[in-house]
């Protein structure tokens, strides 16, 4: 269970390729669709939420989707928008919601959802007093992606630091992983942690380094190609940087 | 109408924070910092295989850097000048060849080794400032040295020999001093031997070799490189760096390189045949039959220096600038000046006191730096000289250096306060921060340019002249500073002077009798209101704990001349510093001298340390420690445990711990963090049953005992 620094060995093959090879093939596509969707379906709900769905109708679209989702493997197809989990995700809700709904889906909660937790308070917080945004739903939804992603990603790295005893650490030094180099001052931290200078920069480097890393390695579960990692973060950075 | 908490901004975009930001951390600065890594993609594709990046493309990289230009590309990396915004300063950024980038184990080399290269302060090595990685680039910030390399100079021709016997002592010296802190150069070759405007010899790239092949690859550039060192293996010592220095040596006296039917200089340069042995010494393919340390090279040179009359002239500030090579380098970046302003240069005669003739400064020609270096200023001809520069040179460049040249010479001549009060007047027609240069060179020891700071109206040159003395002055003349002389001008100047001298004491490597000097200072800082104990205690923290029981001692005795707070800090930081050296010596030494109300921030980042060095015996140590003490002290010590386990983990020996504390208080308080933690636990663990992320397996396997 321990994350380790050499890659886990999921990252053989992408969780979307995964899904998308395995399709038909029974648990295997399935756990690993659920586990993206585990960390991805807030943007979703919040997507439906702000195209004007009230909430019982966003929460029983999104469980409804999902569950379709993982029990019919005829929906998915990765290639679709570019073997991004993130567009094909959103692309085949819209679907949903136009012509699979209308058909009266309501009463299909449940099924494959229940893979997934879902945690609707969580999701709904902060949607009520939202400022009017004149940004469109999609360009939001991007942005909550990429919040759904780092989370994921800070989780893990949080987990890797405390494996290794380092919880402290991790709170300490977080604030690092935003700053440029040259803003850094080790000094400041090895004084919080009561470790040398020398100490506190091998620490920041490292803490630097593994992010880096679990963050990339949590896109590439999100592509059906891992080069284009890149791409995906430069299009993500240019949602938020927007 | 928002309910965004408009007081949450991102420190290092200024952006405001979104409610739901991961972590409170700027989502897009996330993003950004994990960019500028791309090139560190899995693939390990270098960054740059042909054409090193462009200064813009570098730019993106070091926000806080402006990058000036590109200085070209070695083996190690590309150079780039750069001004580093926050202290503005120009610096020299080496980003190192990216072949490496994708070694895993690299970067952990990198860390270690460069942090030792950072910690070499030598007056003849180029200073490394700041090391890291961006964008999976390994980069060093380190001093910019304007001047030029001895490739430069050797490209023009054999030197005299005299100019050859100035270069040699000051690359001695900086080997010497490094070979003493344990660090091999492992390419010493002419383009990293730098000659500074003031004429200084430098050594650039100290240890990169090593650092870029990893031990047991083969290092160096042939010629330079020792046999031993073209072995695969090989164990080259110290003694490839006076292989190497020895070629050099050879190469100056010639012009050329030896090969394989190597003549003697004598007989390839008629030079004197006392030479000879030294450089085929140095030269020698067996390491035992060369010089066996730099020191005894650099009195080789100098006896013969001595024997032949080479060099008539000491000055009393030879440690920092070797005479013989200041004047004998000025000449030759002088000659290169010269040169390039003729376009068909004359074949100048070599330069001695004997040949001089009454020169007409109100007439000479500026740029014609022979006669002028052969030239002995007195004030009135000084004062000719700046006067005109100021009228007639009109590049910026070329001005300073000549004015700088006119002062050093003056000063050479005895006439330092005459020099000095020159500097002042004419400040304003050279480049801000020159005058530091100037500063350097002046026969004024460290306490008397700290005394004439206040004379320098520039900000920049304060500041520089300020940096100047702190990294120049060896710790004796630091120690007889008087700072209080320092007359700030704003709260940032202070800030600035605290941060030099932080670096210096930071950077005092190796010696101890120096750090323990300096040290002894600081206290006598924070005795003066000179620096506050917090500042202070961070300065003890970084020292190291190798010495902390002699620093504690030290402490102890100034006691009685500083203020609680300030002592407080100090003790603190030296108290966590001695858990390293010996544990139960720091928790003995904390209970002897806090009083335990004040003692548990400091016992637990000892403990902490305790727990880091050697988690399997630290609760053992502490177990045979606590019938040492009395009650109030064995339940601080358990409670420090029992939180140091809950911290990491191990609830196991936090209920231990717990159980044995008397304060009802602080043990209700300990075992319900032990349920909190439990419990989400718990939920952790079903919450990953439910999402498969745990086989039932693991589940049986991590339940916590409890469960």
């Amino acid at each position: 269970m321990k994350p380790t620094e050499s890659a886990p060995a999921s990252f053989a093959t992408t969780r979307w390729t995964l899904v998308g090879r395995a399709a038909g093939n029974g648990t295997r596509a399935e756990i690993a669709l659920a586990e993206l969707l585990e960390t991805y379906w807030p943007p979703l709900y919040r997507y439906a939420r702000r195209v004007g769905k009230p909430r019982e109708d966003a929460e029983d679209l999104v469980q409804g989707f999902m569950a379709r989702l993982i029990e019919n493997d005829a929906l998915r197809h990765p290639d679709r928008a570019k073997g991004r989990f993130r567009t094909f995700l959103l692309a085949s809700f819209n679907h949903w919601m136009i012509n699979e709904w209308k058909r009266g889906a309501r009463e299909k909660r449940g099924g494959g959802a229940s893979l997934v937790s879902f945690d609707w308070q969580g999701a709904e917080a902060g949607l009520i007093d939202e400022p009017a945004d004149s940004r469109s739903p999609d360009l939001l939804y991007d942005r909550e992606w990429a919040h759904a992603l780092l989370d994921a990603t800070l989780d893990r790295l949080e987990a890797v630091c405390r494996a290794e005893g380092g919880e402290l650490t991790f709170e300490v030094l977080k604030p690092c992983l935003t700053a440029d180099t040259e803003r850094i001052s080790y000094q400041e931290f090895a004084a919080r942690l009561g470790i040398s200078e020398g100490a506190a920069r091998v620490a920041v480097h490292r803490l630097r380094k593994r992010y880096r890393q679990l963050l990339r390695e949590e896109i590439g579960r999100t592509l059906v190609d891992r080069s284009q990692v890149d791409e995906e973060l430069r299009a993500l950075f240019a949602v938020l940087a927007g | 109408m928002s309910a965004m908490p408009s007081s949450h901004v991102c420190p290092d975009c200024g952006a405001p924070l979104p409610a739901g930001s991961p972590r409170s951390l700027c989502a897009a600065c996330l993003l950004r910092q994990a960019m500028v890594s791309q090139t560190l993609a899995t693939d390990g594709k270098p960054a740059f295989v042909s054409a090193p990046p462009s200064p813009e493309e570098i730019a993106g990289r070091f926000p806080g850097f402006e990058i000036l230009e590109c200085l070209g590309r070695g083996g190690m990396g590309v150079v780039y000048k750069a001004r580093q915004k926050s202290l503005d300063r120009v610096v020299a950024i080496k980003i190192l060849a990216p072949e490496k980038h994708g070694e895993e184990r690299f970067a952990a080399r990198f860390a270690r080794e460069a942090a030792t290269l950072a910690k070499l302060n030598h007056p003849n090595i180029v200073t490394i400032h700041d090391f890291g990685e961006t964008g999976g680039w390994f980069y060093i910030v380190m001093e910019y040295v304007e001047g030029v390399n001895l490739r430069d100079l050797v490209s023009e021709g054999k030197l005299a020999p005299e100019q050859a016997l100035a270069i040699v002592p000051p690359i001695c010296d900086a080997l010497q001093y490094a070979h003493e802190q344990g660090v091999v150069h492992r390419d010493i070759k002419p383009e990293n031997i730098l000659l500074d405007k003031g004429g200084r010899v430098r050594i650039a790239d100290f240890g990169i070799a090593a650092l870029m092949g990893g031990s047991g690859e083969p290092a160096g550039t042939p010629p330079y490189a020792a046999p031993e060192q073209t072995l695969p293996n090989a164990a080259a010592d110290h003694r490839a760096d006076i292989h190497a220095l020895g070629v050099v040596f050879y190469e100056m006296l010639t012009g050329e390189r030896p090969t394989a039917e190597m003549l003697a200089p004598s007989r390839r340069a008629g030079t004197d045949r006392r030479l000879d042995d030294m450089v085929l010494r140095a030269m020698a393919k067996d390491p035992a039959e060369r010089f066996q340390t730099a020191a005894e090279f650099r009195t080789a040179v100098e006896a013969l220096e001595e024997e032949s009359g080479f060099v008539r002239e000491r000055s009393r500030w030879k440690k920092w600038a070797h005479p013989a090579a200041t004047v004998a380098l000025l000449g030759a970046v002088g000659f290169l000046l010269w040169k390039q302003s003729q376009p068909a240069p004359q074949v100048a005669k070599p330069a001695t006191v004997e040949n001089q003739a009454p020169v007409d400064v109100a007439n000479m020609r500026l740029d014609d730096f022979k006669t002028l270096l052969e030239l002995k200023p007195t004030p009135p001809q000084a004062e000719i000289l700046l006067s005109r520069a100021e009228k007639e040179i009109t590049s910026e460049g070329k001005r300073s250096t000549f004015c700088s040249t006119v002062i050093m010479l003056l000063s050479k001549n005895g006439f330092s306060e005459e020099a000095w009060k020159l500097i002042s007047p004419i400040a304003g027609v050279v480049r801000q921060g020159e005058i530091s240069s100037w500063f350097r060179y002046c026969e004024l020891s460290p306490t008397e340019r700290m005394a004439r700071i206040g004379s320098l109206n520039g900000t920049e040159d304060r500041k520089a002249a300020m940096y100047d003395i702190f990294s120049y002055a060896d710790a004796d003349q630091l120690c007889e500073l008087d700072f209080n002389s320092l007359a700030f001008r704003s709260p940032e100047e202070r800030t600035q002077a605290e941060r030099s001298f932080i670096n210096r004491l930071e950077f005092t490597s190796g010696n101890r009798e120096d750090r323990s000097k300096l040290l002894e200072k600081t206290v006598e800082l924070v005795a003066d209101a000179w620096l506050n104990g917090s500042t202070a205690g961070s300065i003890f923290a970084g020292a190291g704990g190798s010495d902390s029981f002699a620093h504690f001692d030290l402490l102890e005795r100034k006691k009685p001349d500083l203020p609680r707070k300030d002592y407080e800090g100090i003790r603190d930081a030296i108290i966590v510093e001695m858990a390293d050296e010996d544990p139960n010596r720091a928790v003995r030494t904390l209970v002897e001298k806090v009083p335990v109300k004040e003692r548990y921030g400091c016992l637990a980042k000892v403990y902490e340390r305790m727990r880091r060095d050697a988690p399997e015996t630290c609760v053992a140590r502490i177990e045979a420690l606590l019938p040492e003490f009395d009650a109030p002290t064995r339940e601080q010590l358990r409670e420090c445990v029992a939180r140091e386990a809950l911290r990491a983990g191990d609830l196991e020996q936090v209920r231990e711990w717990t159980g044995r504390i008397s304060n009802e208080k602080v043990r209700r308080e300990l075992n319900e963090s032990c349920a909190g933690v439990e419990e989400r636990r718990k939920q952790e663990l079903e919450k990953g049953i439910l999402d498969r992320k745990v086989s039932p397996d693991d589940f049986d396997r991590y339940r916590p005992k409890s469960f």
